[in-house]
């Protein structure tokens, strides 16, 4: 399988007053192209960090961050939006969905940015809607959906701009077990069925256990590493 | 992201927070009516003024006076005079329809028992289309150059007797030339100047001549046929014409063109010729030039409530910054680039600019009618014609909106560099 990310030696360090905090401190990792990573740890880990590198959303202080090859850490802001719009798609805790937009109008966010004709915006949008399972919702706002449903139209917003890679963060810390037993499933069954390569954030073992591998950190460096039983 | 979407995404922030909006809009919206309403004012009491000199009918002509030696200390041209060999030379150049010497002569009016010392003046039937005889009072404008007939000026007819002015129109005036011997009564021996005799004129009109900024003698001066007055000169001429070149080969001339465009190029031509020349587009030309400091202090003025206006814009677009930092880190997070973020908030900024500049523009128009409505009512019971007071011309329109927008776009600059510069990972962390 082609490599679709590899790190080598990612530092990311913070300033707090007069100290300095690692949050990551010499992580290496590789990942291929189509599979499924969770990353576990307790809070502070640098579990979060990383996953901020990945994504585009920050830089690392030191160390190499390769994403198909091409090292993320030298990016101009430019490539760095860029490859937020169109390499990779990220789901968060709180959701993050723009409240007064409908949840149509979310999905078809990212592709405004892509310069996508509008027509084909919302095509796709609702495709994805309907594939998260939201087709009669899709001009509803944020307000008016579940916690659940929220998430799925923030899966479906991740996917707008076909990413080669879905990063998820603590994606069902606000959601109740059986909500997040769902949310679980339909990402189960995307990867199944497209073979997208994910990396999902988590604390808790049980929400690991739908990933192919395990990587664990603590204070900012990787401990250890397990396969999917 | 292409600008129809940053467009619907400046509108749709916009709608989210229509009271701020509005009110940052009306800021605009006043500072751009105080410019234009100042201006509009200025522009329409200038092209009022500019049309009353239109009116008179002076823009067909140009007066010449000679040019005495040495006049500014400057050495280039000879004293010139004006004899028979510059009227020629003025003559043949194109566009001139006719030259009269500008004749006054001073006169003694007798209706009665009542006198009157005065200056009498020539016209000719050319000079019917000039202001003082357009508005004419009482009687007509004299039917032809030749004829035995005197317009008088409502101050001269009431010194005659005619307490109504109305009454003088139709009667007989005699008419002396008077003749001050030059030197007498410094004890200098002068020779007898013979005097022609007395005429009498018809009085066929009575003007009403405002009291000029040249004090009463405007308001008496009396205008006889040209060829009147050219018959007494004449008269003169013959008997002493050693002191009548003296004295008219330094009267002016009146030079009376066929078209008023050509005002600019014939007097060019005239004073090449060695001559000083007069004519309202050249009183106009330094009138505007007087008018565009006013103007620009005017707009000066007007700009301060759109400097306010646009402290206000950047107000309204930093707390817009704040408010929507975690929306902007969304944006961001979902790829859009800081470039795409700038776009959005300087439309907002533009957008308000415009929709601020097309209301003052509303603003300013209805203020204007009002003032000119309001004006109008006061002029018409003074007795005069309602005029446009208040004038937006085009080039305002289109000078407000580009301020308007430059002065929007501009205060949204800040703002929007610190809503391109947000760190998204910061703006979306959860706690």
């Amino acid at each position: 399988m082609d490599q679709l990310l590899q790190t080598v030696n990612l530092q990311r360090h913070y300033h707090m007053g007069n100290s300095v905090v690692r949050a990551l401190d010499g992580v290496s990792l590789e990942m291929a192209e189509g599979e499924f990573v969770a990353l576990l740890g307790t809070s502070g880990s640098g579990k979060s960090t990383l996953l901020n590198l990945v994504g585009g959303m920050d830089r690392p202080t030191e160390g190499a961050l390769l994403f198909r090859g091409r090292n993320l850490a030298q990016f101009t802001s430019g490539e760095m939006a860029a490859h937020r719009r169109s390499s990779v798609g990220m789901v968060f805790q709180s959701f993050n969905l723009i409240p007064r937009k409908t949840a149509l109008e979310n999905v078809m966010l990212p592709m405004i940015f892509a310069e996508k004709p509008p027509g084909e915006r919302r095509r796709r949008a609702q495709e994805l809607l309907e594939r998260v399972g939201l087709a009669g919702r899709a001009a509803h706002r944020p307000a008016e959906l579940s916690g659940g449903e929220q998430q799925r139209v923030a899966i479906a917003r991740a996917l707008a701009n076909q990413p080669e890679l879905l990063l998820a963060d603590e994606l069902t810390g606000n959601l109740d077990s059986r909500t997040a037993a769902e949310i679980l499933a339909l990402l189960r069954g995307l990867h199944r069925e497209t073979g997208k390569s994910m990396l999902m954030v988590t604390h808790d073992e049980r929400i690991a256990a739908v990933a192919q591998r395990r990587l664990y950190l603590s204070d900012g460096k990787i401990v250890s590493e397990a396969a999917a039983t | 992201m292409i600008l129809r979407d940053a467009i619907d995404v400046s509108l749709d922030n916009l709608r989210q927070a229509r009271l701020r909006t509005f009110l940052t809009t009306l800021g605009v919206a006043i500072g751009v009516g105080s410019i234009v309403g100042m201006l509009a004012v200025a522009i329409g009491l200038q092209d009022n003024l500019y049309s009353q000199l239109l009116r008179t009918g002076f823009f067909r002509r140009i007066t010449v006076w000679a040019q005495g030696a040495g006049g500014r200390g400057e050495q280039q041209q000879p004293p010139r005079q004006i004899d028979e060999n510059a009227i020629l030379a003025i003559r043949q150049i194109p566009g001139v329809k006719l030259i009269t010497r500008e004749a006054r002569i001073p006169v003694r009016l007798q209706a009665g028992e009542k006198t009157v010392n005065t200056q009498m003046t020539g016209v000719i039937l050319d000079d019917a289309d000039e202001a003082v005889f357009t508005e004419i009072k009482q009687g007509r404008f004299i039917t032809s150059s030749e004829a035995r007939e005197i317009i008088l000026s409502s101050q001269t007819a009431k010194t005659l007797g005619f307490i109504d002015p109305a009454a003088a129109v139709g009667q007989m005036i005699r008419v002396r030339v008077r003749v001050d011997r030059p030197g007498a009564g410094f004890g200098f021996p002068v020779p007898e100047i013979p005097v022609p005799e007395p005429f009498e004129l018809k009085v066929v009109g009575v003007v009403e001549r405002e009291r000029a900024l040249f004090g009463d003698m405007n308001a008496r001066l009396v205008y006889a046929p040209q060829a009147v007055i050219e018959e007494q000169v004449q008269f003169f001429q013959t008997r002493v014409p050693m002191i009548m070149a003296m004295v008219t080969n330094w009267a002016p001339l009146q030079v009376r063109l066929n078209d008023a465009r050509d005002v600019d190029r014939v007097e060019k031509e005239i004073k090449g010729l060695g001559f000083r020349t007069i004519s309202v587009s050249s009183i106009i030309s330094n009138m505007r030039r007087a008018f565009i400091v006013v103007d620009m202090l005017l707009a000066l003025i007007g700009s301060m409530a759109l400097v306010v206006a646009s402290l206000g814009i950047i107000n309204t677009m930093v707390m817009a910054v704040l408010e929507r930092t975690r929306e902007i880190g969304v944006m961001k997070a979902v790829g859009a680039e800081d470039g795409d973020i700038r776009r959005i908030f300087l439309t907002e900024s533009a957008l308000i600019g415009v929709a601020g500049g097309l209301a003052g523009l509303l603003l300013a128009w209805l203020l204007g009618r009002a003032m000119n409505f309001g004006a109008n009512i006061y002029i018409e019971r003074q007795g005069f014609r309602a005029e446009t007071l208040f004038h937006i011309p085009l080039w305002l329109v289109a000078a407000a909106m580009a301020f308007a927008l430059g002065v929007s776009v501009a205060s949204g600059l800040y703002p929007a560099g610190r809503a391109a510069r947000i760190d998204p990972a910061r703006a979306l962390r959860h706690d």
